[in-house]
């Protein structure tokens, strides 16, 4: 990853999302980060 | 899902809604996520990309709708005299972690706890890459640890944010553009190329008085009223 990207990444960590975590990790374990910016946009 | 319902505390302002954008091109799964806004206030999420491992920690958030306390900001602030209650938790995802390449990153809280999560790690291929993190006290770490964050983390400071200029640093800092106006601590002040690199800049002389002060100011609370402060942050910070 390049600077920019640790940035995003750590930047998104600040969206509170444990209801909708809780949902994608136990329907399948992993969530894409695709998948994770998308469901906030 | 109600979406709505669900999301409720999510509130994109125009900058965080590009960068959302941006990361749809990222790869990678969310592999794991620890949540204790009702505990010790610690946030973390682990990424895995087809690289590497990344844990990313999440910076100080204020009591609200989404946070029940203003524990990350007590924690910030008492940090330097009796530790942090976070350190606990920061260990335990790192130990997940002994082996292969994994990059510890964050923003503010978020990037101080990066590169308490590198002064713990024994693996040797962990690396830190932090924004805007707060620094450390005079004694918090031991040689060891100071050296390893100056070989293997990288704090990239935006050149005039107040909070990258705290206390000490043995990690590698590089001063980076931002604003000339506005809050040069918000995510969005980062200026990159179209590499993704960080712009280098000048550090501003705010900046250096910035660290020069708090480094005094610490180092003469802890001389003269450390055990006041200790007892305080002691009364009001959770057990560990």
């Amino acid at each position: 990853m390049t600077p920019k990207e640790y940035l995003l990444i750590s930047w998104m960590s600040y969206l509170d999302l444990p209801a909708l975590y809780a949902h994608l990790l136990n329907r399948g374990g992993k969530v894409p980060l695709a998948a994770f910016a998308d469901s906030v946009l | 899902m109600d979406k709505a319902g669900e999301l409720r505390c999510v509130k994109l302002y125009d900058a965080a809604r590009e960068a959302a954008r941006e990361m749809l091109k990222l790869p990678g799964f969310i592999v794991d996520y620890v949540n204790f806004n009702t505990g010790n206030g610690l946030v973390a999420y682990v990424i895995q990309t087809p690289e590497e491992t990344v844990v990313v920690f999440r910076g100080s958030e204020r009591a609200g709708e989404c946070v029940s306390s203003n524990i990350d900001w007590v924690d910030n602030v008492c940090e330097p005299f009796v530790g942090s209650v976070q350190t606990e938790e920061i260990e335990k995802i790192v130990q997940t972690y002994p082996q292969g390449r994994v990059v510890f990153t964050g923003h503010s809280k978020g990037a101080h706890n990066a590169l308490v999560a590198l002064s713990l790690s024994e693996n040797p291929q962990a690396q830190a890459v932090v924004f805007n993190g707060q620094g450390f006290a005079a004694e918090a770490l031991s040689p060891a640890q100071e050296e390893t964050l100056a070989r293997r983390a990288v704090n990239y400071v935006v050149y005039r944010d107040p909070v990258g200029a705290l206390l000490y640093h043995p990690e590698r800092r590089v001063y980076v553009q931002g604003p000339e106006t506005g809050d040069p601590h918000r995510p969005e002040a980062y200026r990159f190329d179209e590499a993704g690199a960080p712009i280098p800049a000048r550090r501003s002389l705010k900046s250096r008085l910035i660290e020069g002060a708090t480094r005094l100011a610490e180092g003469w609370i802890q001389k003269k009223g450390g055990q006041g402060a200790e007892k305080l942050c002691r009364a009001v910070l959770p057990q560990k």
